[in-house]
């Protein structure tokens, strides 16, 4: 008797929050448990591509809920914008880990790769989440592309639209971003 | 550097997009260039390419985390820094509970060992928590306010050091209310006492405008005292902040996801609105599971899209039958009755008759027959309790009787929002309806009505679209289906036919051509054509085969450009409707008023001559029906179609004809008009006729009578009541339309008497229909008619010698011919004035000694009339249009001493307006026309003769 993925999806795209945040848990959920699942499956300490992680992600929850389930591009949009929200808060687990001394860390693992310090990741979601309400499909494209490592021709694919759209699409994106980000690291 | 508001992005970012798509040599340039139209913008544009250029250095974003999900992120538990002794609050984690959606739930106890209460605190992701840390902490002191014994006590929220919102809930040591149910045998008295506790948790919940809106077992928890707790109210939407408690009763809430399909509501499912009948709903299910073990859209497990199907369509089975169905094994029934301390026959008396009506009440499909409230369910639950008699009323026989479906759920289930309108609606205007009346018109401005004044949601939604496509596709999924399943049932069939042509009616009607379907529509028509005919003839079903083939004929005649189809359909409905008053003895005269007058719409305007016999048949069944009920309907379908004759008899050149038929329509209008003064719909159609006597007795531009001081007496009227009309709504686009109309035709009359008072009506004229045109920049009519405006300001300029001003209007109405020709290519009036402008223009051009393109013009305009005038041989006007096209032609030539040419081209000209009387009737005004052409052949004639006797 869980929520299926595609009736949140239709609800939150006829404009329920409460839904949009459900299926955003949903989500959640979902793909950290996938992730987890196919890290235990192979065995010794790997990385999975996001994008990897995600197309499977598609798969799995089509196939569950059959002929309804919206199509991929739709999927992708709010998949990655999880998949941000995972990664974001990642990062600050590992920064309060970093600061707390009380904490004891129940898990290591190795380092991400990064070069984003934590601090502005966070800023970065928070100006996300206000790019989606000026200009939304630029938020998704900084997403896709950046928290999960779509190329631009796989966005134009998933997007339907041209690769050089979507490059300027991400031009636009960084121009606000960065300028929000700078305001308020400032602040 | 400030801020960028969402508003200055989105003004910015199309010339963002614009900028940077250039390549970076032309940046320079393109934002001086930039600079001069908008400056203060052009700066923001050059601060943001700045930055970019900056960041692009830095690499900015270049190099993200998003390489790969590895075991560190994965290996975190979600709630990764929250462990086991850890402090927050007033409270100690003692260890996890569950895992929820949004966050982890852990077991936490008072650190300072005081009470001995031990409560749970769930975390939400900070990424999950929408909005900021203090919203979420008010709004959690805001559901603290909801306390009930049998409501889990909301205690405390709070936002950790770390930025992680929680909420400290009671915490309950109990099970899901149907397991505790079935583990303790309880029969069904003691779970209906439960369920009641449940009943009266939720209406205290909605007595403070919350609803819960995902009611099912894992929220409903009993303790292990037996006290019945509900969860999860922390997640539930507060409704409207400024809600009073009279609104508490229809609280409706736009979307309302279907969270949990079993447990959803119909109308959750279908997008529709959400109410406290929505909880009533779900309270239903979850009443009905724990009565009979199962699920009301049955166990069997399926896809969505089936079980939303089961929801929406499938009436369940009763509480009483369920449990001794054959569709489960003895076994599990046994096992069902069991945990009801009881037998399947004996469980099964028990549930019967009252009961079962009550749940059944609770789980109607259609919002309104349920309990209004959770209160009234309660209360109709106590009553059972205590052996009084229930409110509720058991479902009549015929519904019972094994039909899947009864008449009334044909208006109710499908899209109850589109058809209970129109059918309400259409009750209301018909009060005497017992057959299927319908009205063409009235029926699309209703259905325009329903879906778009009646449903606001739909409107407002984002991608309104989609939703009511979803609707309709819903409904004919629907239709199709019974029409199958229903073919032994006549009078189902019958309002099956109605209902295909009442979403006929919404898929075709459309003014704006995004929403409307024609294709679609017709298809629905048809349908609703090819059951009608088999059944048996009756008033209803002749009435809905010519209302078929009229709806049919009108969307192709219009819409589909399809005028010859268009015209055989409507033909047959004149057929099917003229054997109306023989075979059923009723003279149906509105009917057959209609279909006549519909047939003769289709060529009014292209084929008069065509026109003339239904309108002329429709004027006398008109007659008649005035004779026989001289009533305000009668009256006006009479006055109406006089007009229209007028329209006919004008079209074909009869003009004095017409002038005398739209004085008799006139008088209808001013004898109603005494009598009920102030009915708009007639004051309209009034002034229809006032703008027709003006036109034809004499607008310049049309085929007149020359008596322009009649035709200026007669605008005048119109200029007076379009004023008063728009000082009584200046925002009103329609009233900014007609004035700028009727002021546009009075510069015309006085375009040759008075220049200087005709320069200032075309001005004053074209200020509002601009000012009409900025509300609704679309609207093709407008557009159009400001343009016809702007050709007569032209040749008032050309006269007054003011040349550039001329120029600039021509090509201001050139432009927007050109737009509005290729936005319909199947309307025809918008190339005929294109050709008329650029004879103009070539007139303008030869003016200034530019003889070359004026010929260019000519031939362009020419190519448009020729195609039009063969395709539509009987349009005079065309023909008009064709014939001043020879004679600037022939202007032309004169101009260059070409005398063959010129000759050739006004006996072209002189021929078309000898067609004249061949095809229509004649008056001055092509008298007059005839006279000009054979004079300007005369005198090519002469200076032919003069060059070659040199």
């Amino acid at each position: 008797m869980e929520p299926t993925i595609s009736l949140l999806i239709q609800a939150a795209e006829r404009g329920d929050q409460s839904a949009a945040d459900a299926l955003f848990s949903a989500l959640y959920s979902e793909l950290h448990r996938m992730a987890r699942r196919e890290l235990a499956r192979q065995g010794v300490p790997v990385s999975i591509g996001a994008t990897t992680l995600l197309h499977q992600a598609y798969i799995e929850m089509a196939a569950k809920d059959g002929n309804s389930f919206p199509d991929r591009a739709r999927f992708m949009g709010y998949a990655s914008r999880v998949m941000r929200g995972l990664i974001i808060d990642h990062a600050r687990n590992r920064s309060t880990l970093k600061r707390g001394g009380q904490f004891h860390i129940t898990s290591s693992g190795t380092e991400m790769a990064e070069s984003a310090d934590d601090r502005e990741l966070a800023c970065i979601g928070e100006a996300l989440d206000e790019l989606a309400k000026a200009e939304p499909s630029l938020a998704e494209i900084v997403d896709m592309k950046f928290f999960c490592g779509f190329t631009f021709e796989e966005i134009g694919a998933l997007k339907g639209i041209s690769e050089r759209t979507a490059q300027r699409h991400w031009e636009k994106a960084r121009i606000y971003l960065h300028r929000k980000i700078t305001l308020d690291l400032e602040a | 550097m400030a801020t960028l508001s969402p508003e200055r992005w989105q003004e910015i970012s199309p010339y963002l997009d614009e900028v940077l798509s250039l390549p970076e040599g032309e940046r320079a340039a393109w934002l001086n260039s930039f600079r001069a139209e908008k400056p203060e913008l052009a700066d923001l544009l050059f601060e943001l390419l700045q930055e970019y250029r900056a960041l692009a250095e830095q690499h900015f974003l270049e190099r993200g985390p998003a390489v790969a999900v590895n075991s560190s992120l994965a290996g975190q538990t979600l709630a990764g820094q929250i462990i086991a002794g850890q402090t927050i609050g007033a409270y100690t984690l003692i260890s996890p509970i569950g895992q929820g959606g949004m966050g982890s739930v852990w077991l936490a106890e008072r650190s300072d060992g005081r009470f001995k209460r031990r409560v749970a605190i769930k975390f939400l992701h900070f990424s999950v928590a929408v909005g900021s840390a203090e919203r979420f902490k008010r709004e959690g002191r805001i559901l603290g306010q909801l306390a009930h014994p049998h409501i889990a006590e909301l205690i405390d929220a709070g936002v950790t050091v770390s930025g992680d919102p929680y909420l400290v809930l009671e915490h309950i040591d109990g099970e899901d209310i149907d397991k505790y149910c079935d583990q303790h045998k309880l029969d069904v008295d003691a779970r209906l006492k439960l369920f009641f506790d449940v009943l009266i948790a939720v209406g205290h919940a909605h007595s403070n405008l919350i609803v819960h809106r995902d009611l099912k077992p894992s929220n409903v928890l009993v303790s292990n005292d037996g006290q019945v707790k509900l969860l999860d109210f922390g997640i539930a939407k507060l409704l409207a902040d400024d809600a009073t408690a009279e609104n508490a009763t229809l609280l409706t809430v736009e979307g309302g996801g279907a969270l949990t399909p079993q447990f959803a509501a119909p109308e959750q499912v279908t997008g529709g609105a959400i109410t406290t009948a929505t909880d009533v709903y779900t309270l239903g299910v979850l009443l009905y599971l724990l009565l009979t073990g199962q699920h009301p859209t049955g166990t069997a497990t399926r896809s969505t899209a089936e079980l939303v199907k089961a929801i929406t369509d499938t009436e369940p089975p009763r509480a009483s039958d369920a449990v001794t169905s054959t569709k489960s094994t003895p076994e599990a029934l046994t096992a069902t009755a069991i945990q009801r301390s009881s037998t399947p026959e004996r469980l099964s008396r028990v549930l019967r008759g009252d009961l079962d009506t009550i749940v059944s009440k609770a789980l109607k499909k259609a919002p309104q027959e349920r309990y209004g409230s959770v209160v009234a369910f309660a209360d109709d639950l106590q009553r059972y309790l205590k052996d009084e008699p229930i409110s509720a009323r058991p479902d009549s026989f015929t519904y019972r009787a094994g039909k899947f479906i009864y008449r009334n759920k044909l208006g109710v289930a499908i899209t109850a929002l589109v058809l209970i309108g129109i059918t309400s609606a259409l009750t209301m205007i018909r009060r005497e309806a017992r057959r299927a009346e319908y009205r063409f018109q009235e029926v699309r401005k209703l259905a325009h009505t329903v879906l778009f004044d009646l449903t606001p949601q739909i409107e407002n939604l984002a991608g309104a679209t989609p939703a009511r496509e979803l609707l309709v596709k819903t409904s004919l999924e629907y239709l199709d289906r019974l029409a199958t399943e229903s073919s032994n049932d006549p009078g189902l069939q019958l309002e099956l036919a109605t209902a295909y042509e009442k979403i006929g009616d919404v898929q075709g009607n459309s003014r704006n051509s995004n929403l409307g379907h024609p294709e679609a529509a017709v298809e629905s028509y048809r349908k609703a054509l090819a059951i009608a005919r088999k059944l048996r003839t009756s008033p209803q079903v002749l009435e809905i085969i010519a209302g078929a083939y009229t709806r049919i004929g009108t969307v192709q005649a219009t819409q589909l450009g399809a005028r010859a189809e268009g015209r055989e359909n409507l033909q047959a409905a004149t057929k099917i409707v003229d054997s109306i008053p023989e075979i059923t003895g009723n003279p149906d005269y509105q009917l057959r008023v209609e279909a006549y007058g519909l047939l003769g719409d289709v060529d009014e305007i292209n084929d008069p001559l065509r026109a003339s016999a239904p309108i002329q048949r429709a004027l006398e069944i008109a007659r008649e029906w005035t004779k026989a009920d001289p009533g305000p309907d009668s009256k006006l379908h009479l006055a109406v179609l006089t007009k229209d004759w007028a329209d006919v008899q004008w079209g074909t050149g009869d003009l004095n004809a017409a002038r005398t038929t739209l004085l008799d329509s006139l008088a209808i209008f001013k004898q109603f008009l005494n009598t009920d003064p102030n009915n708009a719909d007639w004051r309209t159609q009034e002034s229809v006729d006032w703008e027709r006597m003006g036109l034809v007795s004499g607008h310049p531009d049309f085929f007149n009578l020359g008596d322009r001081r009649a035709a200026a007496a007669w605008f005048r009227k119109i200029v007076q009541g379009a004023e008063q009309n728009l000082a009584a709504d200046p925002k009103d686009v329609k009233a900014q339309f007609e004035l700028s109309e009727a002021v546009g035709d009075l510069a015309a009359v006085y375009r040759d008497s008075d220049p200087p008072r005709s320069e200032k009506l075309y001005q004053r004229s074209l200020a509002l229909s601009a000012s009409a045109l900025t509300s609704d920049p679309e609207d093709s009519d407008i557009l159009y008619w400001q343009s016809f405006e702007r050709i007569g300001f032209e040749s008032l300029l050309t006269r007054t010698r003011k040349l550039t001003a001329a120029a600039d209007e021509l090509q201001q109405a050139i432009a927007a011919l050109e737009v509005l020709s290729h936005r319909d290519s199947v309307e025809i009036s918008a190339h005929q004035l294109l050709a008329l402008a650029l004879q103009r223009r070539s007139s303008q051009l030869a003016q200034l000694g530019n003889t070359g393109a004026a010929a260019q013009e000519l031939r362009r305009s020419e190519d448009i009339l020729v195609k039009l005038n063969k395709e539509n041989p009987n349009n005079l006007t065309i023909l008009r249009d064709l014939a001043d096209c020879y004679r600037e032609k022939g202007n032309l030539a004169a101009r260059r001493s070409n005398w063959q040419d010129a000759k050739r081209e006004y006996q072209m000209s002189l021929e078309l307006w000898q067609r004249w009387p061949q095809i229509g009737k004649s008056s001055v005004y092509d008298q007059r026309q005839r006279q000009l052409a054979a004079g300007l052949l005369r005198q090519a004639g002469k200076h032919l003769a003069n060059a070659s006797s040199r």
